[in-house]
């Protein structure tokens, strides 16, 4: 067979193209099965991941003495809250307050890792602006769990 | 046109065969490719922040660790004399900042790197306990201080903290997040404190180095006692010795300062303790007696109401012309020199009648002080 024949043949043969269709058809549906398994999860990940720098950002904000993390080991060694009340209570009423009191609450977790209010305010609307863990050491040696709660406002109007 | 030739065939079949082959080469290797990628999309680039956030997290925790420690290792050091190891051993567990056998200037602690070490040590015991499941290297810090009235403490990490990366549904490492975890912190305290104890260690000393406790008169006790008080800052005190026969010139001090250090309701207390040298000669023996006995006279004197006596020194010439008596340590020559035990208060000598003899008697203490001025000799007959 001539050159050109051979070539022409390869254009103009039905049963070529239809070979061809069926093997592209067969590979696709082969690639499109086994590729069904991927998904795509990335949102609710980086919401979450993204609280716990800004929980970072809240405990090293400066205070007369220190941070507000040190507010929270005076507090949790039995001193007199009011300090970090106000401190914490201005800081996230700037960031969450535009619409009215925000309520927050500061937890610590016990060794058995039971949740222990520390300090907070009264909550009236709950909406969950914020919520976010990490861990301090403190002055003794031990560490302990924190865990920083805006549910809502203080009061539902 | 169909192509009808066995020739055109072969190829056609030629060419899928080859379509298939490559087709399914490249299922196979798509295939290995996606079991390395085996996550959901952009699992990696969470793992990344993940870890980016769990990396802060930790440099948040050693930071605040490391203020911590700071803050206990100001009060460690004080409380152990500014040492970190005894250089010259303790006196009642308060380290010594001059022994009975080196100078302050060799015993004094190296406070700078004593205190490095300390904060060193407190920070390890935070970090040996690991955070977040991850495990920072301990003893990891150089320190440099720059003092002012308040001390800025630089910690430099020398191995960097690393958090390793997992990918896969099988979380296998596949990489490695890694940052150095240095810090730095500014405390209103300066280590001057070591320097001024230093100074009144010295100034102690030399005010009292030749006083001694006697069986009547505890000098040496009073000079130092009377020294306490205030001092640049720092309520001096010494720590009360309890009653002994024997001579002890360790004396132990607490110096407090004004200050106090965030999360400690006391204030800094320095102790520490000191060996006054001793440069006090046994006083001058009272009461020597000449009793003749034969060809013999024999001496006799009280015991020295020194502490700290060793042995009793008798002089007695052997020629007739002596100089002064009070000359008599300028010339040793003509003198015979013997000596008893501090347990004997007597000597006998053989003596030649018609000779005028002189006879002294001095005290030795355990260094070998004697008293050298204001001793007279006795004559004899």
């Amino acid at each position: 067979m001539p050159k050109k024949g051979f070539f022409m043949g390869l254009f103009t043969d039905i049963i070529g193209w239809f070979i061809l269709f069926l093997g592209v058809v067969l590979w696709a549906i082969v690639f499109f099965i086994s590729n069904t398994t991927v998904s795509y999860q990335i949102k609710e990940q980086s919401a979450y991941l993204n609280n716990e720098g800004i929980l970072l950002n809240y405990l090293t904000s400066p205070t007369e003495e220190g941070n507000i993390a040190d507010l929270i080991i005076q507090v949790y060694g039995g001193e007199e809250p009011t300090k970090l009340v106000n401190e914490l209570d201005y800081i996230l009423n700037q960031v969450y307050g535009k619409s009215g009191d925000i309520c927050w609450k500061l937890w610590y977790y016990q060794e058995n890792n039971d949740k222990e209010l520390l300090v907070g305010t009264e909550c009236g609307k709950k909406t969950n602006f914020f919520d976010a863990e990490t861990i301090i050491p403190t002055p003794e040696g031990d560490k302990i769990k924190i865990k920083l709660n805006v549910p809502g406002y203080k009061n539902d109007d | 046109m169909m192509i009808k030739g066995k020739k055109g065939m072969i190829a056609i079949l030629i060419l899928a065969i080859f379509f298939f082959a490559i087709m399914g080469t490249l299922f196979i290797k798509l295939q290995s490719k996606k079991s390395q990628f085996n996550a959901t999309l952009g699992e990696t680039q969470l793992e990344l922040i993940e870890k980016y956030t769990k990396g802060e997290q930790i440099l948040f925790y050693i930071d605040q660790a490391s203020k911590y420690s700071i803050y206990e290792a100001v009060y460690d050091l004080s409380l152990n004399g500014g040492f970190f190891d005894y250089k010259c051993g303790d006196y009642n567990g308060y380290g010594l900042w001059q022994s009975e056998k080196e100078d302050i200037e060799y015993c004094s602690p190296d406070y700078r790197n004593n205190f490095g070490k300390f904060i060193s040590t407190r920070l390890d015991s935070y970090l040996s306990k690991g955070i977040f499941e991850i495990n920072p290297p301990i003893d990891n810090y150089d320190f440099i201080f720059e003092e002012d009235e308040k001390t800025k403490i630089h910690g430099i990490a020398t191995i960097p903290l690393s958090i390793p990366i997992l990918c896969g549904k099988d979380k296998t490492e596949c990489g490695v997040y890694k940052v150095k975890p240095s810090f730095t912190h500014q405390i209103d305290y300066n280590l001057n404190d070591y320097g001024i104890i230093k100074e009144k260690l010295m100034k102690i000393t030399e005010e009292c180095k030749k006083e001694q406790d006697l069986t009547d008169n505890e000098n040496l006790k009073q000079c130092v006692y009377g020294r306490m008080g205030s001092y640049k800052g720092l309520e001096w005190k010494s720590i009360p010795k309890e009653e002994s026969q024997e001579e002890d010139r360790n004396f132990a001090f607490e110096a407090t300062s004004i200050k106090k250090i965030s999360f400690h309701d006391n204030n800094i207390i320095y102790k520490f303790a000191i060996f006054i040298p001793d440069e006090a000669p046994p006083p001058k023996i009272e009461n020597l007696k000449i009793e003749e006995k034969d060809n013999k006279v024999k001496l006799s004197w009280d015991p020295s109401k020194a502490l700290d006596v060793e042995k009793y020194k008798i002089y007695y010439n052997e020629e007739i012309n002596i100089p002064k008596p009070k000359e008599i340590f300028n010339n040793l020559n003509i003198f015979i020199e013997d000596e008893v035990d501090s347990s004997e208060i007597s000597y006998e000598v053989v003596i030649e009648q018609g000779k005028t003899y002189y006879f002294v008697v001095t005290a030795l203490d355990e260094v070998g002080n004697e008293i050298k001025e204001g001793v007279e000799a006795i004559k004899y007959p």
